[in-house]
């Protein structure tokens, strides 16, 4: 009698035992919360022979300094998703020595401009992180052009986090103001200037992206990752101020389809070499309906000085054919309808070589213990149609524990 | 007397160096994408576990872009007729390409 009692005493107790354990299915609730920001500056200079706006002939000198400030917020709800909130603000301050020969005066409207971009993202995560989907919304103005952008996406990976598929929607709604060279603007047409009470058209431009990606582990030192960015723009594709010149030096405004359809494929690929040295590699065929067909490759190769420290030397390389409605300076058919002498349009070759250093501390620096990342990253850009750049960026990171 | 004439080669402009580099480019992408391209094939994907990714997980093995290459995306958008399939825009949202 006593054994009999004591067992179902035993059964009683693992019972309820059992209907007091919490399940795995249960998540702490988080309240919405800083996670991490990021601050990226960058100085660019350029300069070349081959301005689009004085027909293909002229100076490209031009300087830009832009900033973009980085915050993502993140909650959790009972079920365990995350929610990731991240505020992009960016703004450019720019001096284009080209765009001073708008109106061939020192004071034209666009020789010193800023542009301002905010963006707003949000995704969800599911709890066991294999989910998510996503969606953004974004501004930016600038003295002739205006744009509304949002999109979304939704993205799956695999529990062991080997593989995973993304699939993204861009649309932009631009306009631009439609700013003639002084020479071509009907009686009665402005300049654009801010003072000018003189009207002026506005033309719309859609562009509408696909973002398809996949990620796949292949072993414990390399990763590769496919990319499709077909996208289709529509509207006042050519830039109204650019100028061409046909063979007798008469002057025109740039004129281009108001279609065009891109088809940019990429490959990435990284692999950790030995203790020290990453391999990373990026090649990319693009072509597109105006005749454009180019390659891309991009190699950098981190040396990991030590856990906190790396360099890496990088290199670019570039090769594109011209559009089909590309003609140097003062070589166009007078008859031609669509024609262009912007040299971004010719087929050019291109290397952009450099170096980056990152530095991330645990610790933080000088005594901010969520300042854990600073870097620089510097390369100088060479083009076989003359044009020469220089650009130096410096990032930094802050990151807040979870 | 036969006079002999110096042909004096004049220095590579770089106009004619980047000829030449263009000129060997499209064989040096092939032969890198298919480098890639085979690599890749010729390794089937292996089951690596969380533990296991210890390289993986570096920061420098990262497959997306460095936020640092931000501006540097968009200089190129502006001054190249091809984009994305890079991390960055692929169109629209600026004066640009």
């Amino acid at each position: 009698m006593r054994k009999i009692t004591l067992a179902m005493a035993a059964i009683l107790f693992k019972t309820m035992l059992l209907f007091g354990q919490t399940t795995d299915q249960e998540y702490e609730k988080k309240k919405l919360t800083l996670q991490e920001a990021s601050i990226v500056s960058s100085y660019y200079q350029q300069d070349g022979n081959n301005s689009a706006v004085t027909g293909g002939e002229g100076t490209e000198e031009l300087t830009d300094i832009s900033n973009q400030i980085t915050i993502r917020f993140s909650k959790q709800s009972e079920t365990g998703k995350r929610h990731d909130f991240t505020f992009v603000q960016g703004v450019d301050f720019y001096t284009s020595a080209s765009s001073d020969n708008i109106d061939r005066i020192d004071s034209s409207p666009s020789r010193l401009d800023v542009r301002t971009y905010p963006l707003l993202s949000w995704q969800m995560t599911n709890a066991e992180e294999t989910r998510g989907i996503t969606a953004n919304a974004s501004f930016s103005i600038e003295y002739d052009y205006t744009s509304y952008g949002f999109g979304g996406g939704w993205w799956a990976q695999s529990l062991d986090k080997n593989r995973l598929f993304s699939v993204e929607a861009q649309i932009f709604l631009d306009t631009w103001d439609v700013i003639l060279p002084e020479e071509l603007r009907p009686p009665g047409y402005g300049s654009g200037g801010a003072d000018d009470p003189l009207p002026i058209d506005q033309e719309a431009r859609n562009s509408y992206n696909l973002s398809f990606v996949y990620n796949q582990v292949i072993n414990k030192r390399m990763q590769v990752s496919l990319l499709a960015n077909p996208g289709l723009q529509q509207g006042l594709l050519s830039t109204p101020f650019h100028r061409v010149f046909d063979r007798d030096l008469l002057v025109m405004t740039e004129e281009l389809p108001d279609e065009r359809f891109k088809i940019p494929l990429g490959i990435n690929m990284r692999y950790f070499l030995g203790k020290s040295f990453i391999v990373r590699l990026h090649y990319r065929y693009y072509r597109d309906t105006w005749e454009v067909n180019s390659h891309t490759i991009n190699a950098e190769l981190p040396i990991k000085i030590n856990p906190q420290l790396s360099i890496s030397p990088f290199f670019r390389w570039h090769t594109q054919s011209a559009a089909e409605y590309y003609e140097p300076f003062a070589q166009h058919r007078p008859a031609a309808e669509l024609r262009t002498s912007d040299i971004d349009l010719a087929d050019l070759t291109s290397t952009y070589t450099g170096v980056n250093l990152r530095y991330q501390r645990l610790k933080g620096f000088f005594g901010v213990e969520n300042w854990n990342m600073v870097e620089f990253r510097v390369g100088i850009y060479d083009q076989s149609r003359g044009l020469d750049a220089q650009s130096f960026s410096i990032s930094t990171g802050f990151r807040l524990p979870e | 007397m036969l006079k002999k004439r110096l042909i004096k080669l004049s220095k590579p402009s770089a106009l004619n160096r980047f000829k030449r580099i263009k000129a060997f480019g499209p064989a040096v992408a092939a032969v890198v994408t298919i480098a890639m391209l085979s690599g890749c094939a010729a390794l089937k994907p292996e089951k690596v576990a969380p533990f296991e990714k210890i390289y993986l997980n570096d920061a420098e093995m990262d497959l997306a872009n460095r936020e640092i290459e931000v501006f540097e995306k968009n200089f190129l958008l502006y001054r190249e007729a091809a984009s994305g399939a890079n991390g960055g825009r692929n169109g629209g949202g600026c004066g640009c390409n």
